[in-house]
This record gives structure tokens, sequence and C-alpha cells, in this order.
């Protein structure tokens, strides 16, 4: 993904954020551009773009470097790891804790609770902050079809990424609230896009034709109910609406990927 | 068996979901069931969705909880399940859709008999048999190209219920599935109204208000509007009937509403809620009685009311107290407000018919003056229109005028040019040569003038020299008209000075010539002069020592 900022002065150090090179996990999609330093230049330099991933061998060159860096914009990204984080916790405890187990529709409730606070006051998002929140509760992307996503085209593998994790944001909000499934659809999406390998949506979700047939996800905030159709689109319109009713609160900025805080050169805040 | 009941005119049966079963102003339910967890509460929160209509609770929670946990076992299905379901003013409809593992046509063959018949061969014409003894009628979706089965039973209202198994309709879709028709809202099972819940005003217990006590949040300008403020609450809480006016939370749907509350405490029926009216912040009753106090109140919240065009909507909420309340005090009150609203409503009607036709004659008026102004502002555009056609037709014909010019100067003038230098080439050459000619006979000239004057001297004759005069000025004259010339730009005065040149230069060569014949002639007597002159010094000897 296009960013600015390839190399940073050292006096941005106090901004920077460390990163162990330890504690990333190969075929990520990373949340930020990722840079280390290189002290004899006295810079920080990029290594990976945002939504790039890192190999095993990559991350075996870079264990020289001890660590990695992100710029400040990851403070933007932060609550949806953790959104995303904590989700897969409830969902985890839901399918698997002893005692009585939740309601599907009290899951769906909390699911709702719990992300409200990620939307913008008029109820949008962009959707690269959705694959942050996806790729915590999902996990890597398969490895295979990731290389060779990214090696076949490197804009197709990011609307891939972003694409299959907006199909499991509709999903998780039509109340599909299952770890191992919503992984199933997420790679099934995710190599669709990217290679056009067949995939056949589940019946419990509907509406996903637009995400699969249709054109490049944009960038900027985004409706829930956008890339959706029939009762699908109709469903999410009335989830979008309790949300703007009764819990997403007018008192914080969106997020954005553009703007003086961002990284995109051509998104607009 | 209530299926006389079902609209078997379903409006999509081709597509999955319950809004093809129903109306188009069906509200629909939905939850996506991925295990049996929760199944009970799903359920029982099914029924409550749908304690509206008149279909036996019983029955919704037999049907789910067979399809919930049902399915999946006799389907052989591990995936999630879609549940969704809705009502319309006839019937409720339950669907449960998912995937099949091992789905096969051959096997749907003639179940709909056997369910019929009674007769059970297999775990899901078990499941089917439970479904049409708890439904009006059963329908059995299968898509063999995805393996997607969907099992949706319809509910009638207002239908009593027998112990006849429903009928099992089985419908194999194409492959090309249409979409479902919509519905006119859909909403998630588990998202409950909480603002209209939380907008009850009792407490757990009923109570109205707190336990703690009521908290007044106006704050007074003044101690005398403390105190008038104390009075009117007293006043309030003394009367067996007070109107109260508050301002509707954040929670509550209307933005606020007029609350008569009886003696204080809440009863069962009592409260008398005009929802729409605007809110009053303060409450000040200046009538002794409570009656007085609650009709000014409630006059002053219709007052407002009606300014803002909710007559009708108050009429109507008047006439629902009236059918819920039947005091005869709330009656005579009612009547009363009835009547007021009626007066009112004619006095505006009245207003308004006035306002009409005064802003009809303004608008003929209007339009009348648009109209001049029109037409004035046309004539002036024609005007303007009429000179720029002018204008622009002078530009036009100056262009061409200069167009013409540069074209005269650049292609005739040219020609002309060449030509004029060549004459005034040849004119110059022919100049020089006079010139020099001329110059020769000057000194000749001189040569026999000092010797006519040195033979005058001698003789005491002259030479006449106006010829040679002249001679010299024309010379002059030729020079300056040729420097002219050379500076002529003008093809035509070129020309006519280049024929003046030519005239000239033609006197001249004739002069040229009769001069030559002088100076010959005075030549030929200069030799007479000098022979005799020979003579005459060979005649005296010694005259050249003299």
């Amino acid at each position: 993904m296009e960013f600015i900022g390839k190399k940073l002065p050292l006096e941005k150090a106090s901004e920077m954020r460390v990163c162990p090179v330890g504690s990333v996990r190969p075929f990520v999609p990373l949340p930020a551009p990722l840079y280390i330093l290189l002290l004899g230049n006295e810079k920080f330099l990029a290594v990976k773009g945002p939504l790039d991933f890192l190999a095993p061998a990559e991350l075996e060159r870079f264990r020289s470097v001890e660590n990695f860096f992100y710029p400040p914009f990851i403070r933007e990204v932060l609550p949806f790891r953790e959104a995303g984080r904590a989700l897969g916790r409830v969902l985890v405890a839901a399918a698997s804790g002893s005692g009585v187990r939740p309601a599907p529709f009290e899951i769906s409730d909390a699911f709702l609770r719990l992300t409200a606070r990620l939307w913008s006051p008029d109820v949008r998002v962009e959707p690269f902050f959705i694959s942050v929140f996806v790729t915590e509760l999902c996990g890597p992307l398969p490895s295979t079809v990731a290389v060779q996503a990214r090696e076949a085209d490197l804009a197709r593998y990011e609307q891939a990424v972003l694409k299959s994790a907006w199909a499991v944001w509709q999903a998780l909000h039509l109340g599909y609230l299952d770890v191992d499934r919503i992984r199933a659809l997420r790679d099934g999406v995710f190599g669709a896009v990217a290679l056009g390998t067949e995939f056949r949506p589940p019946a419990a979700v509907e509406g996903l034709r637009p995400i699969l047939l249709g054109g490049d996800l944009p960038l900027r905030g985004m409706a829930l109910q956008e890339f959706s159709e029939g009762a699908a689109s109709l469903k999410l319109e009335a989830r979008a609406g309790r949300l703007a009713r009764d819990l997403v609160t007018a008192n914080h900025a969106a997020p954005s990927i553009g703007g003086s805080s961002g990284f995109h050169p051509e998104v607009a805040a | 068996m209530s299926s006389s009941a079902i609209s078997l005119a379903f409006r999509s049966a081709n597509s999955f979901g319950v809004s093809g079963l129903l109306s188009s102003s069906a509200k629909i339910f939905h939850q996506i069931l991925t295990d049996g967890g929760g199944v009970g509460r799903v359920a029982d929160l099914v029924a409550a969705r749908l304690r509206d209509t008149k279909a036996d609770p019983f029955r919704i929670h037999a049907l789910v909880v067979f399809g919930a946990l049902g399915a999946g076992r006799a389907f052989g299905s591990g995936s999630a399940i879609r549940f969704e379901c809705g009502a319309d003013d006839r019937q409720v409809a339950l669907a449960f859709s998912f995937e099949c593992a091992g789905f096969a046509v051959p096997e749907w063959d003639g179940i709909a008999e056997r369910i019929a018949s009674g007769a059970a061969s297999s775990p899901v014409e078990e499941l089917l048999l439970a479904f049409s003894r708890n439904a009006d009628h059963v329908v059995l979706r299968g898509h063999p190209a995805t393996g997607r089965v969907e099992l949706c039973a319809v509910i009638a209202q207002n239908a009593s219920r027998s112990l006849e198994r429903a009928p099992v309709e089985v419908v194999l879709l194409s492959d090309e599935l249409e979409e479902a028709p919509r519905a006119s809202e859909y909403t998630a099972l588990g998202d409950l109204d909480y603002a209209r819940m939380l907008s009850h005003d009792g407490g757990a217990d009923g109570r109205e208000g707190p336990v703690t006590g009521e908290v007044l949040v106006h704050e007074a300008a003044s101690a005398e509007a403390l105190l008038v403020r104390i009075r009117s609450r007293r006043l309030q809480l003394e009367d067996s009937t007070v109107i109260r006016i508050s301002e509707g939370a954040a929670a509550m749907p209307d933005s606020s509403r007029v609350i008569v509350v009886r003696g204080g405490a809440p009863t069962p029926s009592g409260d008398i809620r005009i929802a729409g009216a605007p809110a009053l912040s303060e409450i000040a009753p200046q009538a002794d009685d409570a009656e007085k106090s609650e009709l000014e109140l409630a006059a002053k919240a219709l007052e407002r009311t009606m300014t803002e065009g909710a007559l009708d909507r108050v009429a109507h909420e008047a006439a629902e107290i009236r059918a819920e309340v039947r005091t005869p005090q709330v009656e005579r009150w009612v009547e009363g407000l009835t009547a007021e609203l009626q007066a009112e409503k004619a006095r505006i009607v009245e207003v308004s018919n006035k306002l009409a036709g005064s802003i009809r004659q303004k608008e003929i008026e209007f339009r009348s003056q648009e109209n001049a102004l029109r037409q004035e502002i046309k004539s002036r555009d024609e005007q303007l229109r009429l000179k720029s056609l002018q204008v622009t037709q002078l530009k036009d014909r100056v262009a061409s005028l200069q167009v013409s010019l540069e074209r005269a100067k650049m292609g005739a003038g040219s020609a002309d040019d060449a030509v004029a230098k060549h004459k005034i080439g040849n004119l110059e050459k022919r100049l020089r040569s006079s010139r020099a000619e001329i110059d020769t006979l000057k000194a000749r000239l001189d040569d026999a003038r000092s010797k006519l004057h040195h033979s005058s001297e001698h003789k005491g004759q002259t030479v006449p020299m106006s010829e040679h005069a002249e001679l010299l000025r024309k010379c002059e004259r030729l020079d300056r008209e040729l420097e002219e010339l050379k500076h002529q730009e003008s093809p035509e005065s070129l020309r006519s000075r280049l024929e003046s040149a030519q005239r000239a230069a033609l006197q001249l060569r004739e002069r040229n010539e009769l001069l030559e014949r002088e100076i010959q002639k005075r030549q030929v007597e200069l030799e007479g002069i000098s022979q005799e002159l020979e003579r005459l010094r060979g005649a005296r000897p010694g005259s050249d020592a003299a």
C-alpha cells in the first residue's frame, strides 16, 4: 500500500514505537509501515508497507536488528487490534467455557457493544482498520495463498486483504459469531479475490456477491451495508441504525489512514 | 388443522427466507445459530418478539427447538443455521436455512405423501412430521446446485388449532436463485428497543419517582423565584389531581409529554399522555382549585401544540383519552377541550383563508410586475442585440479592408518596387554618365571661358554664361529629384516621379545636345579665334615678350 515517509530522521525516535522482531508472526498483514533503525545513517528506513506481511525467511533476516519500529500512526490502530483480541476471547469463552453459555443473540449484542467505539460518530469506518481488527481475530493469512497473491499482483493482494476483512465484518454483524467459521470465511474470500479460487459462501451468510464480484473496496470511511445486497443489506442497515441510535458516541474523532496522523498520501482524513 | 387460514399465495416460494412467505409489510427478525447453545433462550426471545401476534407461543417454542436442534442432526449438517422469523397481519413464518452435506434429490420423492400419511422412514421425515404437527403449513426448500436446504413453518393467526398434520410442500429451487422479496423491516433478534423499554416511568417496583426523593434541576434566578417555585410545587403535591409536564429524557421516544397523575400515586389506567406536546419548563398554576389549574396548564400546552400544527393529532389523542378514561370530570374536561379545539381550528381556518386570499392578490400583482419587467428586459435585449450586430458588421468591414490593403501592399507593390528599382538604377547610371559628361563639359567650358576671358582681355569680347548656369541648376534639380525618388514609398508617386524624371532626363539630353552643338560651334569659333591669334602673333614679332 502506498505510504509517505519511506525514511524518517533519527529525531523521530521519541515518537516511534518499538516492536521486537520476535513478536511478529509471519503472514500477518501489517497494521502500519514497518521501519528498522540504521544507526550509521541515523535514519529509520521502511522495510514493509501497510498490509504487507513478513515471510519466515524475511523475519529470520531481520532477527539481527532485534527491533522493528512503528510510526505514531500505530496509536490509531491499537483500539481495533484490542477489540479484535477481546472479541476473540469472548467467542472462545462462549464456545468452550464452563457453566451457562450465552445465547447467540447475547453474543451478537456483546459484539455490537464491544465494537461500537470503533465507529465514527456518523457510523462509518475505513476498511483498513477493519482489516487490522479481523487480522487480530482470525490470525495469519493462509501462507501459500498469501505468497502467491503478493507475487502475482500486489494491489490485488491488498484488495483481497481488505475485502476478506470487510466480508467478515459484515458476517459478524449478521450474527455469524464462531471463530473457526469466521476464519474459514476470511480465507475463502481472500483466496477468491486474490487468486480467483472457487469459494462457496456459507448458507448462513448472505449478500457476499458484491464483495466477491464487485469493484475495488474504497479506502474511505464506509457504512456497514456498503458492498452488500438484498436482504443482507437491509439487515446490516438495521444494525447500523441501532449502533447510531444507542451505542455510538460522538465524543471521539474517527481514525483515518489519511491526513496529518495517517500515512496514505491520497486518502483525506 | 387450520390450513384454510393460511395464505398459500406466497410472494415467492422460489427463494430462501421468510419474506417470500409473508406480505411486504412483514417485520422480520433474524439470528444465526452457530450451534445448539442457548436455543431455549432463543425460543423465549422469539416468542416474546412475536407476542403481539395471535400465534400460539407453545407452537413457536416447539418449532424453534425442533428446527435449531433437530435440523442439523436430521440432515447431517454441521453448518451454521440462518434463522428468520416474521409476521404479517395473517400469519407467522419461521425458517431454518443451512447446508446439507448429503443432499440427494431422490430421497425427497414422495416425502409429502409419506408425511401426510403419518409414516416417517428417516430422521428428515421424523423432523418434518414434528414440524407438521406444530405448524399450519410446512415448506421444504432445496437448492441442489449448492446443497442448501431450508425448512419453513407457517402458523396462522386467529385460527383455532387442530391436531391434524399440516401439509408439506416440497420446492426444488432452480440453479439461478431468485432474490428474496423485501420485507418492510429486518431486526436482529437481540436488538431490543432499550430506549422504549427504559421509557417506562416507574421504577423496578412500579413506584412513581425515585425512592431517594426527587431532585429538582431547575435553578431559580432569585429568592423570590425560588419561593414561587416552592409554592407551585406545593400546590402540585397538595392537589388531588395535578398535571405535571416534564421534559423527556434522552431515552424517551417523544421529546416531551403531558402526564396527568391522580392523587400522586400511580393508577393502572390513570396516566393520560398527550404525545407530541411541547415541553413547558415552568409550572406555575395561579388558580385556587385544581381543576382550573389543570385546565389552564392543559390549555397552555394545547395552545403551543396548535401553533405547531398538531391539532389533528391532539384531537385524536383526546378521543383516545375519552375512550380510555370514563370519569365524568375527565369527560367534561375532554369535551370542553375538544370544543375549544374545534373553535380554534375554525379560527385558524378562517385566518388561513384570509391569508390565502391576500397571498393570491399579491401573487397576481407580482406576476403582472414580473411580466412588465420581462417585456422591458426583452426589448432591451433586442436593442442590444441589434447594436451588437451593427458593431460586428462594422468590425468585419474594417477587417476586410485591412486585409485587402495588406494584400495590395504585399502583392502588387512588390512587382512595382522591382520595376521602380530597376528604373532608378538605370536613371542613376544615366545620371552618373550625364554628370560625368557635364563635368567634362564644365571643365572644357571653364577652359574655354578662361581662354575667352583671356582673349576678351585682349579683344574686349565676353562669352555668354547664361546657358551654362541654367545647365548647372538643372543638374542640381535633377540631383534633388533623384534623392527624392530614392525616398519615395508609394508606387504611384514613384511612378509619377519616374515619369517626370524621365521627361527631365529627356529634356536634359536635348539640352545637352544643344549645348554640345553650341560648344562645338564655340569651339569652331575658338579655333578660328586661336588661328587668328596665331596669325596675329606671327604677324607682330616680339609681342610675347611684351
